[in-house]
């Protein structure tokens, strides 16, 4: 059996989540206290007590998911199950690399923390919006986003994330992202959904996000993986000679890849996948849909 | 959510896999009885 974690990012949050291991386990509620520590934060209180509303901010949300899965991981320890492979979609990469001992616990919440900071503070003005396109290929929703963004001179729409076949988020201006939806669904788009989040989230439009993620990078100290992850900009597993901070910095500007990760796990032989984490479903957290 | 993704991948490589989640403490038991029963069959 060879095993492979997956780790969820933003948009799996929900109200409470993880408190049953919280309370049954004591590594849990250790790791809640580290990490509490670590980033001046409490993670109960953001997770267990607050609001759906105030949990889904950026700051909160990613920190919050972070927390938990790394909770669980400390569970995984304990029953001698460990990963050969991991891969996490956006967010889910800073859990990935933290359990590949890329950063320690501590340093991977603080950077998780900023980063959540950064991405929702440094959004540009606007009206943004990003939606979920299913039943289409990715290269149909990406001529969409193009033909809307050259058919109207200021519009601003891109396909982000490849989650996997048949399901693309997009992200941009809300009009233009309307518009998209509208073209796929008369394409034959069998579902567009969108998305409950604040900003035009892995398109150059967080650039101002990226360039201060790299410099809190540069205070970070960084270790070679200890098991193979694979990275959502291409779906290639790190190598020693990859400059991680540099990836790390521009990932919230790329596209995630999540469905080639997932691909060269399979082809590395990962026969048992285990999502660690909240799993709140993509139509579950959906905004409205058309 | 992931666990949707990965099943749809594995469809479309025409390839097989065990998928489990852990979320909570019942998805934790049932993941930990899978891998288990599965460890004990490569064993036995």
């Amino acid at each position: 059996m060879k095993i492979g974690f997956i780790f969820p990012g933003q948009g799996a949050q929900v109200q409470g989540m993880g408190k049953d291991l919280y309370d049954k386990y004591e590594q849990v509620k250790s790791v809640y206290k580290k990490i509490d520590n670590a980033v001046d934060l409490s993670l109960e209180d953001i997770t267990f007590c607050r609001s759906q509303e105030e949990l889904n901010e950026t700051k909160n949300t990613q920190i919050a998911i972070f927390t938990m899965s790394m909770g669980i991981l400390e569970i995984l320890k304990s029953e001698g199950i460990k990963a050969q492979a991991v891969a996490g979609l956006s967010l889910g990469e800073y859990t990935a690399l933290t359990y590949a001992d890329v950063f320690s616990l501590e340093e991977g919440a603080k950077l998780v923390k900023r980063r959540g900071e950064l991405m929702q503070n440094f959004v540009p003005d606007g009206d943004w919006a990003m939606s979920a396109i299913i039943g289409l290929e990715d290269e149909e929703v990406e001529d969409v986003c193009n033909k809307v963004c050259e058919e109207n001179e200021n519009a601003f729409v891109r396909a982000v994330n490849f989650n996997c076949p048949g399901q693309v988020a997009i992200s941009g201006e809300r009009q233009a992202v309307q518009k998209v939806m509208e073209i796929a669904k008369d394409a034959g788009a069998k579902r567009v959904v969108e998305l409950k989040t604040s900003g035009p989230f892995h398109t150059e439009k967080l650039k101002d996000a990226s360039e201060r993620l790299k410099d809190e990078l540069k205070n970070i100290s960084i270790n070679s993986p200890k098991v193979d992850v694979i990275k959502n900009i291409n779906g290639e597993k790190y190598m020693a000679e990859d400059n991680i901070k540099e990836i790390l910095s521009m990932h919230v500007i790329n596209p995630v890849k999540f469905s080639k990760c997932i691909e060269s796990m399979l082809d590395m032989g990962i026969d048992t996948f285990i999502e660690v984490g909240p799993r709140k479903s993509v139509i579950r957290f959906c905004k409205k849909s058309m | 959510m992931l666990s949707g993704f990965v099943k749809k991948v594995c469809k479309k490589k025409n390839m097989e896999a065990k998928i489990l989640n852990i979320e909570d403490e019942k998805t934790l038991k049932n993941s930990l009885e899978e891998l288990n029963k599965y460890n004990g069959r490569e064993e036995g």
